[in-house]
């Protein structure tokens, strides 16, 4: 469904992305993690043909994402990383606003809309300027904008951001059940525990470089490791960080708070 | 329509729904509070700009020409229609969160083209409908203009309004075309600081150049107000060769403004902007912590933790925050920049010289009423920040008394904007009249700005850079002109009691000490023990 190959992108004398190759198939619930500035974020831009890469070239659904970025972008849902949404609309503004976009009719994006806001408990909040929601509700709204209109790929970029446990629930699951119906979820975050219950295959980014890739089970054999945090660190880690962290919290605790 | 438009590529539901919820977000309020839906800044700007359109061409129509009339009302349209876009080019014209909202989606370049131009095309409508259709239609009024003058006046105005908003896209798109995001926002803050300035003092040394004058002469070509005058002319019939000139010089001057901005509106250019400045992620090794100078300072004006903080805050923020910045050498700079016309035109008496007017010079008048605008409301302009979400740790952050920290913010403004800015008023005076009545008169202004300051802190009530800029925010800021006006009566009648006699002044500024003492006292007393973050 997603495929990648030798794809670079640098930012001045930043390199971003260092021939990036990947081959995603169908149904798969890819997670994608990598330290801060390790270039998911990038990734996930030029894959949903926001920004072009360097060099390099990648597929979605067999069309290239620069010479088809408008075929590309009809078969995918994006929720960003920064959950920008346009917070003076209401969810139903905003869904409409997004599902006429993809031409979906007034009729469709009412009943879809009315099923989301049943899903995550926004049905009594739907007519609501979001200007005053709390983060977690927003991102509600734009993880919801992003599956309307039931897109074959979901890049999710740290989609549990700002959510309660209860939504973090309903989200995975949604997750789960999109796979299972053939629906690519390429999933970046931070949270190491979900990636782990959740994604089939794991591909770890450091530095802009596939660092490794597999299951989580042969990531773990692969490294001796008992769970993915613990890889996680092995392969992105300074050694010496972990001591460095224990050196300045002795230091903090060492001295005395003035009153 | 709908053929014609995909014949160009475009997508005519996409731009449907895109130009109405463009239009429908300029006139959401960007806050949310209880209570009845309160009015946009795009509502009172428009509110704000029908009466002034209308005060203007009430004040013309009975004493000019109808070229006059035409040229005076279009080019303070022009000059307010080129202000709104300047001011509200980040938000409107190239919105960076778009990126992440529209860029995804199956959107094609030419369609986002033609959003953003329908989008453009409904604000120079709305702010020309505001500022011109009062005076289209009181032209009915001048001497010799025909029935058909609000006919033909109206579509100029447009005309005029739209070159006038494409000449800014087409600055600031130059701008960007040499510079990465974050410098070009930097140099936008700049920009928009000097084009305000040079835009006042061009308008400002047109009478000194003779202009406007009755007699109309090849020197009106240089003029775009006049280009879209004679084009009035021209359709209202009995032009001669020089107005068929100017209306020419309309027509072609939208061509190359069309066709370099044309570009400018395109997926790609967003793209552009939202793309990470290279500069910015390496960033520049910059000295890290407070020097011990101004450790020094922070230790000499705040005398308590609290105050140091806040002190720390508005001064850093005021050096690198463009929003802050921008606010403060505005509201400043314009009364400075009037005070330096008057001076140049030998137009300020010395206030204290014997059997001058005292303090009813008009040149003196006028920089007391832009002062006290600027010193009541420099605070509401510092609330204001790109960074404003940041303010969720002034109620985090363990505070014991929000006036200590308010008055740390308020030394740092006092010390970084309102002393420096007297006394550059101070030397400028002082180049016009005795040192000693330069340095009375200019003393006389701090200690009423620094009441002034310290009063405002009462009325405005929002902690500085907590709030969101939102398209329309900077104009509507216009409408507390009005409420100073009491502040600046109370200024005129205390100059007028205390300039003719120096026993008086000297009275009068201990009296002025007295008041800022005890308002400030007052404040911090009555100043809440925590602070609370505004929802922003």
């Amino acid at each position: 469904m997603i495929s990648i190959v030798g794809v670079t992108k640098s930012y001045g004398s930043i390199k971003a992305l260092g021939g990036l190759t990947l081959e995603i198939p169908s149904g798969q619930i890819f997670g994608y993690l990598g330290p801060n500035g390790a270039g998911k974020t990038t990734t996930v831009k030029i894959l949903s043909g926001m920004i072009p890469p360097d060099s390099g070239t990648a597929r979605i659904a067999g069309f290239d994402i620069t010479r088809h970025a408008l075929e590309v972008k009809k078969r995918i849902g994006v929720v960003p990383e920064s959950g920008a949404l346009y917070e003076s609309l209401t969810p139903a503004e905003y869904w409409e606003f997004a599902g006429r976009l993809y031409h979906l009719d007034q009729q469709t994006i009412s009943r879809r809309g009315q099923e989301f806001a049943e899903l995550f408990g926004l049905k009594d909040r739907i007519a609501e300027r979001m200007n005053g929601f709390s983060k977690g509700m927003k991102q509600r709204v734009v993880i919801a904008s992003a599956l309307l209109h039931n897109p074959d790929v979901v890049f999710l970029d740290e989609p549990l951001n700002g959510l309660d446990a209860n939504a973090v629930l309903i989200v995975k699951e949604l997750i789960r059940s999109l796979a299972k119906k053939g629906k690519t979820v390429f999933y970046c975050s931070h949270i190491l525990e979900v990636v782990e219950k959740l994604c089939d295959r794991v591909v770890i980014l450091d530095s802009g470089v596939v660092a490794a890739d597999g299951s989580v089970a042969s990531l773990k054999r692969m490294t001796r490791r008992t769970s993915l945090e613990a890889v996680f660190s092995k392969l992105t880690q300074d050694p010496e960080a972990k001591d460095a962290a224990r050196v300045l919290a002795e230091k903090l605790a060492g001295e005395k708070q003035k009153p | 329509m709908r053929p014609g438009f995909e014949k160009t590529g475009a997508d005519w539901d996409q731009v449907a729904v895109l130009v109405k919820n463009g239009i429908r977000l300029q006139f959401r309020s960007g806050r949310r509070m209880p209570g009845p839906r309160r009015l946009s800044g795009f509502h009172w700007t428009i509110i704000l700009y029908c009466i002034m359109g209308f005060s203007m061409a009430m004040s013309l129509v009975f004493r000019t020409t109808p070229f006059l009339y035409s040229l005076l009302t279009l080019a303070y349209a022009m000059v307010m229609i080129g202000f709104s876009t300047a001011a509200d080019f980040a938000l409107t014209i190239l919105y960076p969160d778009e990126e992440e909202i529209i860029l995804h989606r199956p959107v094609s370049s030419r369609t986002y083209w033609l959003y953003k131009t329908g989008v453009l095309g409904f604000s120079i409508l709305a702010l020309t409908a505001a500022l011109c259709l009062p005076a289209a239609l009181l032209g009915l009024m001048l001497k010799g203009a025909p029935l058909f003058y609000p006919a033909v006046y109206f579509p100029a105005a447009l005309l005029a309004g739209t070159a006038a908003a494409l000449a800014i896209i087409a600055l600031y798109s130059m701008f960007f075309s040499w510079l990465r995001r974050e410098r070009f926002q930097n140099a936008l803050s700049w920009f928009q600081i000097l084009l305000t300035f040079s835009l006042i003092l061009f308008f400002q040394m047109l009478p000194d150049a003779g202009w406007p004058q009755a007699e109309k002469s090849a020197w009106y070509l240089f003029l775009p107000p006049a280009w879209f005058a004679g084009l009035i002319q021209v359709l209202c019939g009995g032009a001669d060769r020089l107005d068929g000139m100017l209306a020419a010089a309309a027509v072609l001057s939208l061509v190359p403004l069309c066709a370099v901005t044309a570009g400018k509106f395109s997926s790609e250019y967003l793209s552009r902007l939202s793309s990470p400045d290279a500069s910015g992620i390496s960033g520049r090794a910059r000295k890290g912590g407070t020097s011990a100078a101004a450790a020094g300072r922070v230790r000499l004006f705040s005398s308590d933790p609290e105050s140091g903080a806040g002190y720390l805050l508005a001064a850093g923020m005021l050096k690198k925050d463009r929003m802050a910045r921008a606010s403060a050498h505005v509201l400043f700079g314009v009364p400075l920049i009037f005070l330096l016309l008057d001076v140049l035109r030998n137009r300020i008496g010395d206030p204290f010289a014997p059997g001058s007017s005292g303090a009813q010079d008009f040149g003196i008048r006028m920089h007391l009423f832009f002062s006290c605008f600027a010193v009541f409301y420099v605070l509401k302009g510092l609330a204001y920040s790109r960074d404003w979400q940041a303010a969720w740790i002034f109620s985090a952050a363990p505070i014991t008394g929000a006036g200590r920290f308010t008055r740390g913010v308020k030394t740092a403004v006092l010390l970084k904007v309102i002393v420096p800015y007297y006394f550059l008023c101070a030397l400028l005076l002082c180049t016009r009249m005795h040192w000693m009545s330069g340095l009375r008169h200019a003393l006389t202004l701090l200690a009423l700005g620094c009441v002034g300051f310290s009063l405002s802190s009462f009325l405005i009530k929002d902690f500085p850079f907590s709030r969101k800029q939102m398209p329309g925010d900077r104009s509507l800021r216009i409408r507390y002109l009005l409420c100073s006006i009491p502040f600046y009566a109370l200024c005129a009648g205390f100059q007028k009691w205390t300039y003719g006699d120096d026993t008086a002044w000297l009275i009068g500024m201990g009296m002025l000490i007295v008041v800022f003492a005890a308002s400030e006292g007052w404040s911090l007393r009555h100043s809440p023990v925590c602070l609370k973050a505004d929802e922003g």
